[in-house]
């Protein structure tokens, strides 16, 4: 267990965020959302959103996982509040970076296309729990769902994957998890 | 054949990979310290707020009752109920001067105010309902590196130039209520430790004479009233609704046909928690609608005609009107409650408010409307949200000329250390 004295003070954990542990949290976002300069807000905002609630962090790990967790919550937060004529305007644009990069970048953004191709909640609650490790119950609480929505979500969105990607099995469950809850 | 979860991992090393060499840029970074920054402080100033205020409960027997830190009518007085006027007394005359009055004509110089012009005779009498007076401080830093520049009180005129009234040593004051013309103004004041109170602030000295015991600027801003004064409820949880005199009385606010109307806009949308938010001249009411999955409408209400108009089917906050439109603030991200701008909802398409396209600065989230005389709508944008709202700069759209100005602008940038997290203490729009 970390010891007080070894705590990482918010403005320290803002720095490491901001520059070594950027381009994961960009990646992340645009994983999610598709487009580099919203991904750009979204880290902003859940940089906000993560540091003002503590003044320190275990360490830097349990910083950027709350991060994570607080991309996740945003992108859909976003989506939910948007009007239907600027989502559609956004759903045209996704497509088109996905056809313009998808034969270049090869098997990996084909997968980040198919994720892509599911609804926002999905979307997020697939990443939530496939690539950061929360339990469904974890996942309800980042995204402010129930429980059985995520369980819903994460179903219709596994089974669409499979079928767009030609997998069969239901993914371990993931990798880097970090941190306590919330 | 890889798992699904070894397919999604892939694709995210993959995405972080493309953009490898990203870094935060500082415009953004600079965005998030002082967001956070200003929180952090802003929650040690609300504990010190509360803790002074339960001090001051025990020495009230009088007229006002602190609940939770807000204001209520004495216990003896029956009770608050939900929209009922509560038993203020009547506002004394607030004395109203239209020669010129003798203001210093001096302007203060440092860097951290904005930049003003003098208030000389041939400016006062230009002065009519929609210039709005301000009180500026600026406020910065965390811990031994907090600090705070001189206290100014201005006149904005609606197309955006400011004119310095007075300097205001000591405690910091946010104006509340101002006629237009006169030569005082209700101000909340908060002195350093101890509970905050009503004051009139007397703009030809800069002192501040104390009102009563009571501190509205802690009470929540619900609407704007039919004549664009804000309509403040307290945060005590009876929805008492009030609006405050230029003299600093408190007056009961009386929605009119609020009765029933929630239950109506209730059956036109299919939505469970419909409040009455604002009303018009014509005793239709605004209606605000939302239901636990996220699902929000506001509604106009004609009651008595058993009559609704569905305005919007999206998230749409603190529905007012400003002349004979119907504002809100939409855009909001999220369940902080982070509104980005106002938008006229009563015409055929939403559109953002007057001049809002003009209104670039790198923190958009605008704050509660401050008022609006005629066809002027005044308003602010903050760098926070979340319980922690304080302008940093205000707008004026004019209905009538489709067009905007910044009244009181971003702060310029500031030394490491120095980025303000509060700049406006308040704004009263002059009627």
């Amino acid at each position: 267990m970390t010891s007080h004295s070894e705590s990482v003070r918010w403005d320290a954990a803002l720095t490491e965020l901001a520059e070594q542990r950027y381009p994961r949290l960009l990646g992340r976002a645009m994983l999610l959302c598709g487009d580099r300069e919203l991904a750009g807000d979204l880290v902003q905002e859940a940089l906000v959103a993560t540091l003002k609630t503590r003044r320190t962090f275990e360490s830097i790990a349990q910083a950027e996982q709350y991060v994570r967790r607080a991309i996740a919550s945003r992108y859909v937060d976003t989506v939910r509040s948007e009007s239907a004529a600027r989502r559609r305007e956004r759903d045209v644009f996704e497509h088109t970076i996905v056809s313009d990069h998808a034969g270049a970048v090869g098997a990996a953004l084909d997968v980040a296309s198919a994720l892509r191709t599911l609804p926002p909640r999905e979307r997020a609650c697939v990443a939530l729990r496939y690539l950061d490790g929360l339990s469904t119950k974890e996942t309800a609480r980042a995204l402010g769902l129930s429980e059985g929505s995520v369980k819903r979500y994460l179903s219709d969105g596994i089974h669409a994957l499979n079928g767009l990607l030609g997998s069969h099995e239901l993914p371990r469950r993931g990798h880097a998890s970090a941190g306590g809850a919330l | 054949m890889s798992s699904l979860g070894d397919m999604l991992s892939g694709a995210d090393d993959a995405a972080a990979s493309e953009v490898s060499g990203a870094r935060l840029d500082d415009l953004r970074r600079q965005a998030v310290r002082s967001k956070v920054r200003r929180t952090h402080a802003r929650r040690v100033a609300v504990r010190s707020s509360i803790a002074a205020v339960a001090v001051v409960v025990a020495g009230i027997g009088g007229v006002y009752v602190f609940n939770d830190g807000a204001v209520a009518p004495a216990a003896d007085s029956g009770g608050s109920v939900a929209n009922e006027p509560s038993e203020t007394p009547s506002p004394s005359p607030v004395p109203v001067v239209t020669d010129w009055p003798g203001f210093t004509g001096e302007v203060t110089e440092d860097p951290h105010l904005p930049t003003a012009s003098a208030l000389t005779p041939e400016v006062w009498t230009q002065v009519q309902p929609g210039w709005s007076l301000v009180s500026y401080r600026e406020r910065w830093g965390e811990g031994s590196r907090e600090g705070s520049g001189p206290q100014v009180v201005y006149l904005a005129s609606p197309t955006g130039e400011l004119f310095e009234v007075t300097r205001v040593d000591g405690d910091t004051v946010g104006v509340m209520a101002w006629q237009t013309g006169a030569t005082t103004a209700a101000v909340s004041v908060q002195p350093e430790g101890e509970a905050p109170y009503m004051g009139v602030l007397d703009l030809l000295t800069g002192e501040v004479t104390r009102k009563g015991d009571y501190a509205p600027f802690i009470w929540s801003f619900a609407f704007l009233a039919a004549d664009g004064t804000p309509v403040w409820r307290g945060s005590d949880g009876t929805d008492t609704y009030m609006t405050i005199a230029p003299d600093g009385t408190a007056l009961g606010y009386v929605m009119p046909a609020y009765k029933g109307a929630a239950e109506i806009a209730a059956r036109e949308t299919g939505l469970e928690d419909c409040d009455p938010a604002a009303a018009f001249d014509d005793e239709s009411v605004l209606v605000q609608c939302r239901d636990a999955e996220g699902a929000a409408a506001v509604v106009r209400v004609w009651t008595q005609a058993g009559r609704a108009e569905l305005l919007t089917n999206f998230d749409a906050r603190q529905p007012t009107r400003v002349a004979d439109a119907v504002v809100a603030a939409t855009g909001s991200v999220g369940l902080e409650d982070c509104p980005t701008h106002y938008t006229v909802i009563s015409g055929r398409e939403p559109e953002g408010v007057p001049g809002w396209d003009d209104f670039a600065h790198p923190l958009p989230e605008v704050f509660p409307p401050f008022g609006a005389a005629g066809s002027l709508f005044i308003y602010g944008a903050t760098s926070g949200c979340t319980g922690d709202l304080t302008p940093l700069v205000v707008f004026a759209s004019d209905f009538a000329t489709g067009e905007g100005a910044v009244l009181v602008p971003f702060p310029e940038a500031r030394p490491e250390g120095e980025e303000p997290f509060e700049t406006v203490t308040g704004v009263a729009v002059g009627r």
